[in-house]
């Protein structure tokens, strides 16, 4: 991933939504010059329904896709300084990086991921826990002003494992909501299946006690559909009368967004049902770029 | 497990160690754990200071630190050892502390490494081979514990009187009062014979305090020097028997000679049960 215009990393992020918006078109005018080249005939770009606010390219290998990235970032670089317009600290930037380090984190966090690990070793097959991704956390989503706004959408928050780890350690940093749960969801084609006990099908902590209050599942989203499923899943714990609503972080796809109760998106929370009628689904990535909320 | 540590060359100290710790395992599971009576080990007696499993060790290391940082140097206590004051990042390595006990099959010792930088000790990682657990530190980073599933920040315990700390001693061969006081009043008493162990376990809060009295002492700079790092960012400290701050020597041929007294405890106060 070159660039991601639901979630701005690094010193773009910081800039004002006219630079990011400019800098994007730019770095997909360059990615395309670059994948015309001799020297990247084995890459290609990315394109695809749900990916509207991406520049992606894929490639044979992993060094050779970091080594494209440099190249492109080189190459913004001597058109640009993006030192100049930057107006926004790390809090307020348009995108939350995972560049925090775990050691850095509050004591409570540090043993909430602790018993998180004691609970889930369980399922991990004797000998596997070295290469299982929920055990080798090392840098989570680092601190920013929509962690705390999103600790007032709901009492409870369910995350999703394990890409959602490192986003409920980040949220967990930032508020020290100890009211964080995690499930899982299980797919045929996931690589850590291997390495499974067997499946973490519930709810970690037990959500029953807590099932009169009000919760928000959050997690990336890419269409939404990791997100629903968890939802029916909670509601099936919980009850039909449970109140659960959705978060879809930085969304990827005007469905995604659309589906969600909230959005995190370009580091602003958003209410979806507050904007969704003022939104082109051609151009709705670019729409909330701008709403500086 | 993983690296903990943001610093460039700590991280990628770790991610070495890493590497090592598995080779390090496999040699426990495949021979440590057969011995004391492992036939074709080629143990020689531990008492002249160098046994195979020594070098075993030492190579797996150094393997490992080469592989990644192939330019920082490395100072080992089964190496000929620089004479000169290091000018860069110097690893100084004990690849086996507490060799009788691993020659024994008793199952305390552990591998240790500190990094060293200008005029201090900047990492310490400290491997319980048996356990399979890592301690390590960095400067203002912070002491953990790790193991395949855990991760938990290490702090010392709070000071407590003598009748209520758990203790461990490396025995003297003259029964003196202090040590008599010691054995007789200490809450708990433990002898491992393996201090970089022990020191772990202080910054853990198992135990209140190690303490080697005798004249001049078993701990040199290469037995402890990893586990200092740790201790000390765990919220303790190492001191001399007459209370004064331990020092440590710059990794080379002192470091692995400076055989000295020891009391390591969470704070001097802590100490001073046992400072003369």
């Amino acid at each position: 991933m070159i660039c991601d215009l639901s979630n701005v990393e690094g010193q773009l992020g910081r800039c004002t939504s006219a630079v990011i918006d400019s800098v994007h078109s730019t770095m997909s005018e360059i990615v395309d010059d670059f994948l015309g080249t001799e020297n990247s005939s084995s890459m290609g770009r990315i394109i695809g329904d749900g990916l509207n606010t991406e520049i992606a390219i894929y490639g044979p290998t992993k060094d050779g896709l970091e080594c494209a990235k440099k190249t492109v970032y080189g190459r913004l670089g001597a058109q640009m300084n993006l030192d100049l317009h930057a107006i926004h600290d790390s809090f307020e930037a348009r995108g939350i990086s995972k560049t925090a380090s775990l050691v850095s984190v509050d004591e409570t966090v540090l043993r909430a991921y602790a018993d998180l690990c004691r609970f889930y070793s369980q399922f991990v097959q004797f000998g596997a826990h070295d290469d299982a991704q929920i055990f080798r956390q090392r840098q989570i989503y680092s601190n920013h002003r929509v962690w705390k706004e999103i600790a007032g959408l709901a009492t409870n928050k369910l995350f999703i494992l394990s890409a959602g780890l490192p986003i409920a350690l980040g949220y967990m940093n930032s508020t020290l909501d100890e009211r964080v749960f995690y499930t899982e969801i299980h797919r045929q084609n996931d690589a850590g299946v291997l390495d499974k006990l067997r499946d973490f099908e519930g709810v970690y902590p037990d959500p029953v006690p807590f099932k009169k209050e009000s919760w928000i599942v959050i997690d990336k989203a890419y269409t939404g559909g990791s997100i629903d499923h968890a939802k029916r899943h909670l509601r099936s714990i919980l009850g039909k009368e449970a109140q659960i609503s959705s978060l879809a972080l930085f969304p990827k796809s005007f469905k995604a967004f659309a589906s969600a109760d909230y959005a995190v998106y370009a580091g602003r929370l958003i209410e979806v049902k507050k904007i969704i009628s003022e939104l082109d689904p051609e151009n709705w990535h670019r729409q909330l770029l701008y709403m500086e909320a | 497990m993983r690296s903990l540590f943001e610093v460039p060359i700590i991280a990628a100290a770790e991610e070495a160690l890493l590497l090592a710790r598995r080779d390090l395992r496999t040699f426990w599971a495949s021979t440590l754990v057969g011995l004391p009576d492992l036939g074709g080990v080629g143990l020689s007696d531990w008492r002249v200071g160098q046994t195979d499993v020594d070098l075993h060790c030492d190579e797996i290391i150094r393997n490992a630190l080469a592989k990644v940082l192939p330019e920082v140097e490395i100072v080992s206590e089964e190496s000929i050892p620089r004479t000169s004051r290091p000018t860069g990042f110097c690893f100084l390595i004990d690849p086996v502390d507490a060799t009788h006990n691993a020659s024994a099959g008793y199952p305390a010792f552990t591998s240790c490494v500190a990094l060293y930088d200008g005029d201090r000790y900047i990492f310490g990682w400290v491997y319980d081979i048996g356990r399979d657990v890592i301690y390590s530190a960095a400067s203002k980073q912070g002491a953990y514990l790790q193991s395949s599933i855990m991760l938990k920040r290490l702090r010392v315990k709070a000071d407590a009187p003598l009748e209520r700390m758990a203790v461990s001693v490396l025995r003297t061969r003259v029964l003196t009062g202090r040590m008599t006081r010691i054995i007789s009043e200490s809450g708990k008493l433990r002898i491992s014979s393996c201090s970089s162990l022990d020191m772990c376990l202080i910054a853990a809060g198992t135990l209140d305090a190690f303490v080697d009295l005798n004249e001049p002492g078993h701990e040199r700079t290469c037995d402890i020097a990893a586990a200092s790092v740790i201790l000390q960012e765990a919220g303790g400290n190492i001191f001399t028997t007459m209370g004064s701050q331990r020092q440590l020597l710059p990794p080379g041929l002192e470091a692995v000679h400076d055989y000295q007294s020891l009391i390591a405890a969470p704070s001097l106060v802590g100490a001073s049960n046992f400072i003369l």
